[in-house]
């Protein structure tokens, strides 16, 4: 009899365990999602875009998506947690501004410097966030999500976690894998329309090569870059403070030591810790929902408008420029602020064409306006929608 | 060294002045709900239902309203409290709310004051120098029983009114309707998302069209200056290094970096360690003094 009740005791027991394994609580969604992840880890290592990001994310993805029963103080949403407190940075907005300041600090504005008129490519780029914005509203967006949804089009990563975590912040996890999926694949989007828009003519343009620019100037940059834009937009006050605080650091000459913290050290924690809980805070429950397929949609839309805004943007500028000044409309794609791949994906089209023609450090020029603009634009959105 | 004092001396007052210009303290304080007629919410520390005044501290910085006074009548002492300097309970923390009874018995403590609200419809805190911090006027005759007003935000509007409350909150933030989000009503008046799309393009447009212009001057400006260094520092050499300075001049950017990248790798050939890495190259070179047949053991004597 004692034996019976013993037995039965293990047996209750481990009835109650396996009710608390994943095995127990598994569902097709946190299959599915599983399956994004390791969709992701594998474009990371085998296909090496932008594995930085995309490695975190998809092993957060994981990490988000193992099943289990509610009230243990584990997942990401549950207070307590070790992963909810990592997610409080990416939930209050500190790890964007802390991005920032290391991509600051690694940044180099002398081809923007050098050709001031470039800054222009890096405003017009940013018609894909309206353009989102407005097809977002259209579809039925509340007014928050549509400008959290539109930030995208920037192409810029934290800006789009900063931006979504104020406006939308159920919908991060998909804006954040969004707007770094399409920023890895900024070589397979903007090709085809650099093409389509561009004459072979327009393609070989030869550009003056940059002056060098004094350490004077690059001091100045950050300075006035600083007072400037956040004087005509403080909402964007965390990020482009934060920028151009770094951009300081680097160009001072003294505090190397601080600017290479901010560049290396600091930015690889941060990234750490931001694609690990923003990936894992896509669980299948909050992520696979039709929102979440429209998101995808209209970031791809914006990312291909702002394509389109940048390429013809340097058309238009043309008109009214010299022979001999003109701009190569291949540098056009760079105003989306993906750095550097943008910039990249300008120099290898352009090289197709003439090989001897780079185009790489004019390119930068407006990678480097557009991280400007787009944070510009995310504070304007935050201004007129929070 | 007198100019660096100066100026250090210029600065404290500067940052002194500033300081207290901006410095908020009293003014901080706010009368943020007041309850005229209480017949049966919160009772005071003596277990009676009277009317109450609740000060919120709006700052970020403890205040204290101690030595500070409230009236229901200026220039009536009979009618004007001072509330007690030396009691630490006076001090409002950032955010912090305090509530005084109004019960005409300010023997009954330091939160107890010596007028009631139902009698002037006027109520005012003042500084230790009697000048008004913040004043409410209402009608005594429209306060319903157990009804109080203070600041809240307006249901349409979304501004900060003051008025009848929907709950009474002694010691903590208003109550106020559910109002709708900023974003929403930004909506309405702009549905299709085109008067955004206009206006913050502009926006960015403008931030660095302005950056542009800047940069364009100081650039022009750089480059004059360094012009002018250059020819002058040319003009100071001696006629044979002018020539050649002249002469170097007429590269062109591309020369100058091929000629660069060109140094730069026969630097870099000149070592084998790279970053962490250690190269360990074959020696080419055939003949050594280990392995020369001239010091070789097996070498035979020679007699000479």
């Amino acid at each position: 009899m004692e034996n019976h009740s013993f037995f039965q005791f293990i047996g209750e027991n481990l009835q109650q365990f396996l009710g608390y394994t994943g095995f127990a609580n598994v569902t097709w969604g946190h299959l599915a999602m599983i399956v994004v992840g390791l969709f992701f880890i594998y474009l990371a290592i085998a296909k090496k875009y932008e594995p930085m990001l995309l490695l975190p994310i998809g092993f957060g993805i994981l990490v988000g998506n193992i099943p289990f029963v509610p009230g243990l103080q584990i997942g990401i949403y549950e207070d307590g947690s070790v992963l909810n407190y990592l997610y409080f940075g990416v939930l209050k907005g500190v790890y964007p501004p802390l991005i920032f300041l290391g991509i600051g600090a690694m940044t180099d504005f002398s081809a923007l410097i050098s050709n001031p008129k470039l800054m222009l490519i890096g405003a017009a780029a940013q018609l894909g966030i309206f353009a989102a914005y407005m097809t977002a509203l259209a579809l039925g967006f509340t007014a928050a999500e549509a400008g959290a949804i539109g930030i995208i089009g920037g192409a810029d990563g934290p800006t789009a976690i900063f931006l979504s975590s104020k406006l939308a912040p159920d919908l991060m996890g998909a804006i954040a894998i969004a707007a770094y999926s399409y920023m890895a694949l900024v070589p397979v989007i903007q090709p085809p329309i650099m093409k389509l828009l561009t004459t072979k003519k327009e393609r070989l343009i030869r550009m003056k090569p940059p002056r060098q620019v004094s350490q004077r100037e690059k001091i100045l940059f950050p300075i006035i870059g600083m007072l400037l834009t956040c004087f005509l937009v403080p909402s964007g006050l965390p990020l482009l403070g934060m920028l151009f605080f770094g951009n300081l650091l680097k160009e001072s000459g003294v505090t190397k030591r601080l600017a290479t913290t901010a560049s290396g050290p600091m930015i690889d924690i941060v990234t750490i810790l931001i694609g690990l809980t923003v990936g894992a805070s896509t669980q299948a429950t909050t992520f696979i929902t039709w929102k979440s397929l429209g998101i995808f949609g209209l970031g791809a839309a914006s990312f291909v408008v702002a394509t389109f805004g940048g390429v013809l943007f340097v058309k238009f500028f043309n008109l009214f420029l010299k022979e001999g000044n003109k701009i190569n409309p291949l540098i056009g794609n760079a105003g989306v602020s993906a750095v550097p791949d943008s910039a990249r994906v300008s120099q290898e089209v352009g090289m197709k064409y003439d090989k001897t023609n780079y185009l790489l450090m004019h390119a930068m020029g407006p990678n480097v306006a557009g991280v400007i603009g787009s944070a510009v634009a995310a504070g304007i959105l935050l201004g007129f929608l929070s | 060294m007198m100019k660096k004092q100066l100026l250090i001396l210029t600065l404290m007052v500067v940052s002194a002045f500033l300081g207290t210009a901006y410095a908020q303290g009293l003014k901080d304080i706010r009368i943020n709900e007041v309850l005229v007629n209480n017949r049966s919410s919160y009772v005071d520390d003596h277990g009676n239902h009277v009317g109450w005044i609740e000060l919120h501290n709006t700052g970020y910085s403890s205040v204290n309203v101690g030595g500070a006074y409230l009236t229901v009548k200026r220039g009536d002492a009979t009618k004007t409290y001072r509330i007690p300097k030396n009691d630490a309970r006076t001090l409002i923390a950032p955010q912090g709310y305090v509530i005084f009874f109004a019960d005409s018995t300010s023997n009954r403590g330091t939160f107890h004051t010596n007028f009631v609200l139902d009698e002037t419809g006027y109520l005012a805190f003042m500084d230790q120098g009697k000048n008004v911090m913040d004043s409410i006027v209402y009608d005594v005759q429209a306060q319903q029983p157990d009804v109080s007003i203070g600041w809240a935000n307006h249901v349409d509007t979304g501004e900060l009114t003051f008025g009848p409350l929907a709950g009474i909150t002694p010691m903590q933030a208003n109550e106020t309707e559910e109002i709708m989000p900023a974003a929403e009503k930004f909506r309405l008046r702009d549905p299709s998302g085109v008067v955004m799309a206009i206006t913050a393009m502009s926006v960015v447009f403008s931030a660095l069209i302005l950056l542009y212009l800047i940069f364009k001057f100081i650039g022009k400006s750089m480059v004059r200056s360094s012009l002018k260094k250059e020819k002058q520092a040319v003009a100071d050499m001696p006629a044979n290094v002018q020539n050649s300075v002249k002469a170097d001049a007429q590269l062109i950017g591309e020369e100058i970096a091929a000629i660069a990248i060109a140094l730069r790798q026969y630097e870099n050939d000149m070592h084998d360690i790279e970053s962490h890495v250690l190269t360990i190259n074959r020696v080419a070179r055939a003949y050594s003094p280990w392995s020369s047949k001239i010091y070789g053991l097996n070498n035979q004597p020679v007699r000479k």
